[in-house]
């Protein structure tokens, strides 16, 4: 799965630990997202859309639509 | 002392970097995984768990090491002492690490789990192989043992199994 989370961090100003404290998670695991190693759980992909004021879809992408 | 040194070098180097390598690398401390199989976040949960489970096997060690340094083979109600102390020990780890488990977020669970999993199949083999090999060398060597070392297996087979789940937990934290 691809995401956008990387630029909207950068475009919000936030660490990786910044978001992991906002998150309630590791910076290890925000790391993890950010780079497609791991696919976060509902409920926390849901916290991530919430806290940027996006849709989950907006955010995250199957590898299929990459290029689109 | 030698865990401290590498360590604090470890985190010291990675904090330097911290800003060149944020979204480059996920930075699990590999120190505390291989020697506590915990992953060196130092939250409270962390620190109970290591705190709790190494002064817990220490006064299991202490008693043990008396028991056995006192008179050998120990006498008959010392061995059942130590059993249900061992038998003890070997409840009271789990149940603190489970409490540990509820503590971490999604990725570091799901590795713990992940690394439990196939430190349990990884476990099947090995107890495959000492129930066959203990017998055989029996049979082929005539090589017998008093049945108190039998109890010796026990914190050595759970030993065993930890360092087998640490290399298993350092694998998937290259992974994630």
């Amino acid at each position: 799965m691809n995401n956008h989370l990387r630029v909207l961090r950068a475009q919000h100003n936030l660490s990786q630990g910044d978001l992991a404290d906002k998150l309630e998670v590791s910076r290890q695991t925000v790391n993890a997202i950010e780079t497609g190693r791991y696919d976060p759980s509902l409920p926390l992909a849901f916290k991530i859309a919430e806290l940027f004021g996006q849709t989950i879809e907006e955010i995250f992408e199957p590898n299929g639509n990459k290029g689109r | 002392m030698l865990y401290g040194a590498i360590c604090e070098a470890n985190v010291m180097n990675a904090e330097n970097q911290e800003e060149i390598r944020d979204h480059e690398a996920s930075r699990w401390e590999t120190c505390a995984i291989l020697f506590w199989g915990a992953f060196g976040t130092k939250t409270p949960a962390e620190r109970r768990y290591i705190m709790r489970s190494v002064f817990a096997a220490a006064v299991v060690a202490a008693w043990v090491g008396l028991a056995f340094s006192k008179k050998f083979p120990p006498p008959h109600w010392v061995m059942i002492i130590t059993l249900l102390v061992v038998g003890a020990l070997m409840t009271y780890i789990p149940w603190e690490m489970s409490r540990y488990l509820r503590q971490l977020d999604e990725l570091a669970r799901r590795m713990q789990l992940e690394a439990m999993a196939w430190t349990y199949l990884t476990g099947m083999v090995v107890a495959g192989w000492l129930g066959v090999l203990m017998p055989l060398g029996h049979l082929l060597l005539h090589w017998s043992y008093p049945r108190q070392y039998l109890l010796l297996i026990i914190p050595f087979l759970y030993f065993l199994l930890e360092i087998v789940r640490a290399g298993w937990l350092y694998h998937l934290s290259r992974r994630y």
